[in-house]
């Protein structure tokens, strides 16, 4: 049986998974002010298709840890970026 | 796949289910009934029968319609739009929003005679509830964004645990066996069975309630958002002046299409043409000056990229759909709903050797909120036939109505154990759903019980009903169902 602190790492990497599209979507957005209505649209289609898929990966993954690291990381990037737009 | 990693998968198919499930049903149950709003408005206000469904517009309706526009005006009213009649609701309709719902006069479209129906949400009401479960603004919407969310994790995770099993999945029903197979069965047939409505309609549902799901970050801005001034502002003029007569005549060769509806904006009147019997939800439009009734512009053809988003606009709102499509979309409607509460069920029924305090707080979860939204919907139809026509103030009482016979589950699922509350439920939906077409032949003239839109919903309250009672004599649920 699979310990419940586990499943609790992986529920807040499908979290993570989520802020990261947020933060990228954002982004992305951001950096074309002149494209904004499309691409704020492209992006939620886009987004919407994928928030499922990666917020299962985080179930899917082997190990929590896996999951906890990768969703982080792209948090951080998509922050970052987020950050630094002109 | 693994035996952990199917094991994690049904962790979350079970949780995410338990935790949003109830109220992903309510969605979806009110979602498909909020396909025929327009119709089900109509059969909750029986006086507009009197307007036939080939009812031409006549220039003299339209002359007493912008009389009426220009007197709200001159009192201070907040602008109106006209609903023209078209092949779904034959009269012309003057409405303004009240910050729940489009409310105001109904007029004949050959006459322009002011009608007097009863007061009531109608149709609007199951749309409204659809995507903000009657929460106040903007935590409805948001609320229904994140269980939107879920729902979409649910069917990956779904279709992800029966992936190899999906073909043979559609042929599998075992009603003669015991409750917990027979509710996974049904639970699995309706999923994979529907399965590209389940996606379309969950893909279509996240991009329209992404404003609140998928936020944009926006740093650089956050510092400059103006203050809204607190000082009520004078409302402009906004009533047409130049005949709406003449406009309506060029908006038509303009569109090519008989409008649907018409805006007032300042200056502005804009003649709107829902494209019917088209997947697309945007709405052609043309321009007119409102002083002096010129033609200003019309608006510029979509984009590929915002046409996309308008068919997946119009693939979830349904609005343009022909009947047929309509109908469709109702049956996958009732059967990701079937879906859900069989999978609530299910989870309920499998653990039943266990006696935990989760495993009673969702049977009884279950009956408040399975049986509790089914029982008050309909409930709702019965109210608007029960409260009297003129009853002041009658259209939020049929919406205190519905919250009540909730409410009453609810205490229903307290009260008594769940196999007993399942049975008076089912007695109860019963009762209701054959009580409306009595109502209905005692309230309604005949000429108007006859018609297709009262035959078709009457016989669809009787038949739930029916099955409400009949669900009680089935193989598998004759010994308790949870």
């Amino acid at each position: 049986m699979t310990p419940a602190p586990e499943y609790a790492h992986r529920l807040v990497a499908a979290l993570l998974c989520w802020l990261a599209l947020v933060v990228w979507g954002s982004a992305i957005v951001n950096f074309y002010p002149a494209l904004t209505d499309a691409a704020t649209q492209g992006y939620r289609a886009i987004a919407s298709a994928l928030a499922a898929p990666a917020m299962v990966w985080a179930f899917w993954v082997n190990t929590p840890r896996t999951a906890l690291m990768v969703g982080a990381a792209l948090v951080l990037c998509g922050g970052f970026l987020l950050v630094i737009q002109p | 796949m693994t035996p952990a990693r199917r094991a994690r998968l049904s962790w979350l198919h079970r949780w995410a289910g338990l935790v949003t499930g109830w109220f992903a049903f309510a969605i979806f149950l009110t979602g498909t009934l909020a396909l025929f709003d327009t119709e089900l408005t109509r059969w909750m206000q029986p006086e507009t029968a009197i307007v036939p469904a080939d009812a031409q517009l006549t220039s003299s309706a339209m002359e007493h319609a912008q009389h009426i526009l220009l007197e709200s005006e001159h009192v201070g009213a907040s602008p109106s739009f006209l609903l023209l009649p078209d092949t779904r609701d034959p009269t012309l309709r003057i409405l303004h929003y009240d910050g729940h719902n489009f409310v105001g006069l109904v007029l004949d479209p050959r006459t322009g005679e002011v009608l007097h129906p009863r007061q009531t949400e109608g149709g609007a009401f199951f749309f409204t509830f659809h995507y903000t479960l009657r929460l106040p603004d903007p935590w409805g919407a948001r609320v229904v964004a994140c269980i939107a969310f879920a729902f979409a994790v649910l069917v990956l995770s779904g279709v992800l645990l029966h992936l190899k099993r999906l073909i043979p999945d559609y042929f599998t029903l075992r009603l003669q066996a015991a409750l917990p197979r027979c509710l996974l069965d049904l639970h699995v047939l309706t999923g994979s069975a529907m399965l590209p409505f389940h996606i379309l309609i969950t893909w279509s549902g996240l991009v329209l309630t992404a404003e609140n799901a998928l936020p944009l970050i926006h740093f650089s801005h956050a510092s400059t958002s103006t203050q809204q001034s607190s000082v009520a502002q004078p409302i402009p003029p906004w009533a047409p002046r130049a005949p709406l007569n003449a406009m309506l005549q060029q908006a038509r060769s303009h569109l090519n299409y008989a409008p649907s509806y018409v805006m007032f904006d300042g200056n502005e009147t804009t003649f709107s043409a829902i494209q019917h019997n088209s997947l697309n939800a945007n709405d052609l439009s043309v321009v007119f000056n409102s002083q002096t009734g010129e033609f200003t512009n019309k608006a510029a053809p979509a984009t590929k990229l915002e046409d996309a988003f308008f068919i997946l606009n119009g693939l979830h709102i349904a609005r343009s759909m022909g009947s047929t499509l309509r109908w469709l979309w109702f049956c996958g409607g009732l059967t990701s709903s079937i879906m859900i509460a069989s999978g609530l069920i299910y989870y309920t029924a499998r653990q039943k050797k266990y006696t935990t305090s989760t495993l009673h707080l969702a049977q009884r979860l279950n009956v408040a909120l399975l049986g509790g939204p089914l029982c008050a919907c309909m409930g709702f139809l019965l109210c608007n036939r029960i409260i009297p026509d003129l009853w002041p103030a009658r259209a939020s009482l049929e919406v205190e109505g519905f919250f009540c016979i909730w409410a009453c589950c609810g205490l229903l699922a307290i009260a008594y154990p769940p196999y007993k509350s399942w049975k008076i439920l089912c007695w109860a939906m019963g009762i209701i759903g054959l009580g409306v077409p009595v109502m209905d032949a005692l309230v309604v003239p005949l000429a108007t019980l006859g018609t297709a839109l009262h035959v078709s919903i009457n016989s669809l309250c009787a038949l739930t009903g029916l099955l409400c009672i009949g669900s009680q004599s089935l193989p598998a649920t004759r010994n308790h169902h949870d």
